[in-house]
């Protein structure tokens, strides 16, 4: 979502000054852009466009299930306030991002100056030991996460029951969701980031480090004030795509609500992803899923620029 | 950049205006006569409804099933080789049919010809926004509709959306071997079913009458008590009462058995229930018409069980009501696009697979089309499994299913369960916690569209 607006900004500028083009479109440039050209076309195709397209349909009609466009105006948002179940899914996804972003921050941050404190072959084993998650995808991490939370086929199984959790149905509870989609998101996206936040900390300079050997820190203070705070723009840019990506989130609670399988309380719409999906697939009105969909671009994009602003993130030192 | 984005604004609006010019035709208003149809007087159509694609009965159809239905395809093929290249079978998750559809809709093209799926589901796709069934009024003889069972599920507002496939009345399962060692006799009324609770508890604790856990096990008693949580008033009004007094003795029914721990509280294929239902410590429950095929049929081998140990009996009615009435667990159908420019074809499918004799002998499932009920009964009542005849009680408890098994159009299942454990979870009463269906329900009810009335 960030990526995305960045480029937007970044054409519109370019347009701005159509008497300078022939002046960027040098040599030099030109096999930049030739370069950026896949990319580019891959993310009109699948980004911007269904942008624009949800954009346009936002304000279409769709009560006789083909669209008419501009029928609706600005009812399809009304649409989306005024059901109910909006309250409900954003209350949800604010306690998830609450809980999710602060503590998959601190503990990616943590793990890695953890690691980058003994180099050698033990750090670098366990960064390829966090990293291998990764490979698992969504859909097969709600599967594990089940597997791992029923008492009577879960190793860790003798841990549930010691505290009083004899069944699924005792774990998985309205109270609990976010927790437990902190910890299906956490095993899958950790290993990725500690080692973003690892190659932080190796590009620190040696020159700072050693003067800070020679001033007499310990390696938790290096960690804390000569570390942290260089790689605060990494942790930033952290927390914009972790925002981005779980405000988003949609597979972890879509599939645990599935009825086929899994019976637990579990609301079938939880997070306002969830909430457009229904909709435009269960009352099948595509411009109220689109309008929401917006809302959501609205509120990731608005974090982005704010904690942008707030840091200075973009700043040339 | 301000400019840019005007500009913008504008192509979209001129974009939009050209999508919009691009119309749908009307269709014809079809000529109407009234008929007898399913016991009923209705108004049909007395032609063939219009499709909405031109006839070509050299075109190709998909059917969209599910892998227990893959038999049913090969036998159509088998019989009608000519057929063969005309037919392209997929294999679906009928839950996403509804939205499938829609998408369909959008992009005017893509729809299946035919598809099998449960009534509530081919309600969710009458409407009209998905606009999809063909009325089958004309394509299928009126007699020939009328032979099948619950087809009343099938019909809405006077249009014959489906034809049933099997029916999934719930009917009492019991342990016989069990039940004679312990010196007891099935119940017929719930109030008996709640008087052995008490007795199984005091002499046999550990023992178990059923479960309530998830959505279908609360159908299981509370539509067979008649409790409006989901009553179509008619096609747009929804009544949603849980202080009715059905709803309030079908709770303190569960409430008692909670308390004398003789309901488990799970789902039927939980695998702590399937443990207890194998190492017989479940004495009885009330179950789907298919449901004696989980122990050891084609459906697999869920529950382990010895010959002539497994007993069905008539569903339990009400004291105070004149007959049993029945949940239903499924049951399904087979629907026909109106966009299927083969309808010829997709008809003699739909009628194939559910009428077919050799097909439906040794099926677990209970046919809907009655003249092969009578080949089923000779299969299913010299099965060893069976501790007595069970197609007299299966075939009674088709005509008591409950008009409470006609859905509004949206899920009860997902709700319901998150009704059953919450209710747990927060240690309440069921009696107690009833209000919660109302909050659950009322938001679906409203998003499709309902009127929701409480009466």
């Amino acid at each position: 979502m960030a990526n995305l607006t960045m480029h937007v900004e970044d054409q519109s500028e370019k347009k701005v000054h159509p008497s300078n083009s022939r002046r960027y479109w040098n040599r030099r440039t030109g096999e930049a852009y030739l370069f950026l050209l896949p990319y580019i076309l891959v993310m009109l195709a699948f980004g911007l466009g269904p942008g624009i397209y949800a954009f346009l349909i936002s304000f279409a009609d769709f009560s006789t299930g083909i669209p008419r466009y501009f029928a609706a105006g600005i009812k399809n948002y009304l649409t989306v306030f005024k059901d109910s179940r909006f309250g409900f899914t954003f209350t949800n996804i604010g306690e998830f991002l609450l809980i999710s972003v602060p503590v998959g921050i601190a503990l990616v941050v943590l793990l890695a100056l953890l690691l980058h404190m003994q180099p050698g072959r033990v750090s670098s084993t366990l960064r390829t030991l966090f990293f291998i998650p990764g490979a698992a995808v969504g859909p097969a991490v709600v599967l594990l996460v089940i597997f791992m939370l029923t008492p009577n086929v879960s190793p860790f199984g003798f841990l549930l029951k010691s505290m009083g959790l004899k069944a699924f149905n005792d774990i998985i509870t309205p109270a609990s969701l976010p927790f437990i989609f902190l910890i299906m998101g956490f095993f899958v996206g950790a290993g990725m980031w500690i080692v973003i936040q690892y190659g932080a900390l190796e590009g620190i300079s040696t020159e700072v480090m050693e003067a800070a050997t020679m001033d007499g820190c310990n390696e938790w203070q290096k960690a804390l004030y000569i570390k942290l705070p260089l790689i605060q723009p990494y942790i930033i840019y952290q927390f914009i795509l972790i925002f981005a990506g779980n405000v988003q989130l949609f597979v972890e609670p879509q599939l645990l609500a599935n009825q086929t399988y899994i019976h637990a309380n579990v609301p079938l719409v939880w997070s306002p992803n969830q909430l457009a999906y229904s909709f435009a697939f269960d009352l099948g009105n595509f411009g109220a899923s689109a309008a929401l969909a917006l809302i959501m671009l609205i509120i990731g994009l608005g974090a982005s620029y704010l904690m942008v602003r707030w840091t200075g993130f973009f700043n040339i030192d | 950049m301000s400019k840019q984005i005007w500009k913008c604004f504008w192509l979209m609006a001129v974009l939009s205006m050209v999508l919009a010019a691009c119309g749908s035709p009307a269709p014809a208003a079809p000529a109407v006569v009234t008929q007898m149809v399913a016991g009923t007087p209705m108004v049909v159509t007395a032609t063939p409804a219009a499709t909405q694609s031109p006839y070509n009965d050299n075109a190709p159809i998909t059917v969209w099933i599910d892998q227990p239905r893959q038999p049913a395809m090969d036998a159509f093929l088998k019989a009608n080789p000519a057929d063969a290249s005309l037919i392209k079978t997929v294999v679906v998750d009928r839950e996403q049919f509804p939205s499938k559809v829609l998408l369909f809709n959008n992009t005017n093209q893509g729809w299946p010809d035919v598809v099998f799926a449960e009534p509530r589901l081919v309600a969710r796709v009458a409407d009209a926004a998905h606009n999809f069934p063909l009325d089958l009024t004309g394509w299928v003889p009126a007699d020939t509709i009328n032979n099948y069972s619950a087809e009343s599920n099938c019909i809405f507002d006077g249009k014959v959306y489906c034809l049933r496939n099997d029916l999934a009345q719930f009917v009492t399962y019991y342990n016989a071997t069990l039940l004679q060692q312990f010196g007891y006799t099935v119940p017929t009324t719930w109030e008996d079913y709640q008087a052995l609770s008490d007795k199984l508890a005091k002499d046999h604790p550990g023992y178990y009458l059923g479960t309530f856990g998830d959505g279908w096990s609360f159908l299981s008693f509370f539509e067979a008590s008649n409790c409006p949580t989901h009553q179509l008033v008619d096609p747009t009004t929804l009544n949603i009462n849980v202080t009715d007094p059905n709803c309030v003795r079908a709770a303190s029914l569960v409430d008692h058995m909670i308390a004398n721990k003789t309901l488990y509280n799970t789902d039927f294929f939980n695998t702590d229930f399937d443990k207890l239902i194998t190492d017989n410590k479940v004495l009885m429950f009330e179950g789907p018409a298919w449901m004696w095929g989980s122990f050891g049929g084609a459906a697999g081998d869920w529950w382990t069980t010895a010959n002539h140990q497994l007993g069905v009996a008539a569903p339990f009615k009400w004291a105070a009501d004149p007959a049993p009435v029945v949940a239903a667990m499924g049951g399904a159908a087979w629907t026909v696009s109106r966009h299927t420019q083969n309808p010829k074809l997709a008809v003699a499918l739909i009628t194939f697979v559910t009428e077919d004799k050799t097909l439906w002998t040794g099926s677990e499932n209970f046919p809907s089309y009655k003249p092969i009920q009578p080949l089923w009964q000779q299969a299913v009542s010299s099965n060893p499994l069976f501790a007595n005849d069970p197609y007299p009680i299966m075939a009674a408890a088709a005509d008591e299913i409950s008009p409470l098994d006609n859905w509004p159009r949206f899920d009860l299942i997902s709700p319901l369960t998150q009704f059953t454990q919450d209710t747990y979870q927060k240690k309440l009463t069921v009696s107690g916690n009833l209000s919660e269906i109302t909050t659950l329900f009322t938001p679906l009810a409203q998003a499709e569209g309902y009127n929701v009335v409480s009466k």
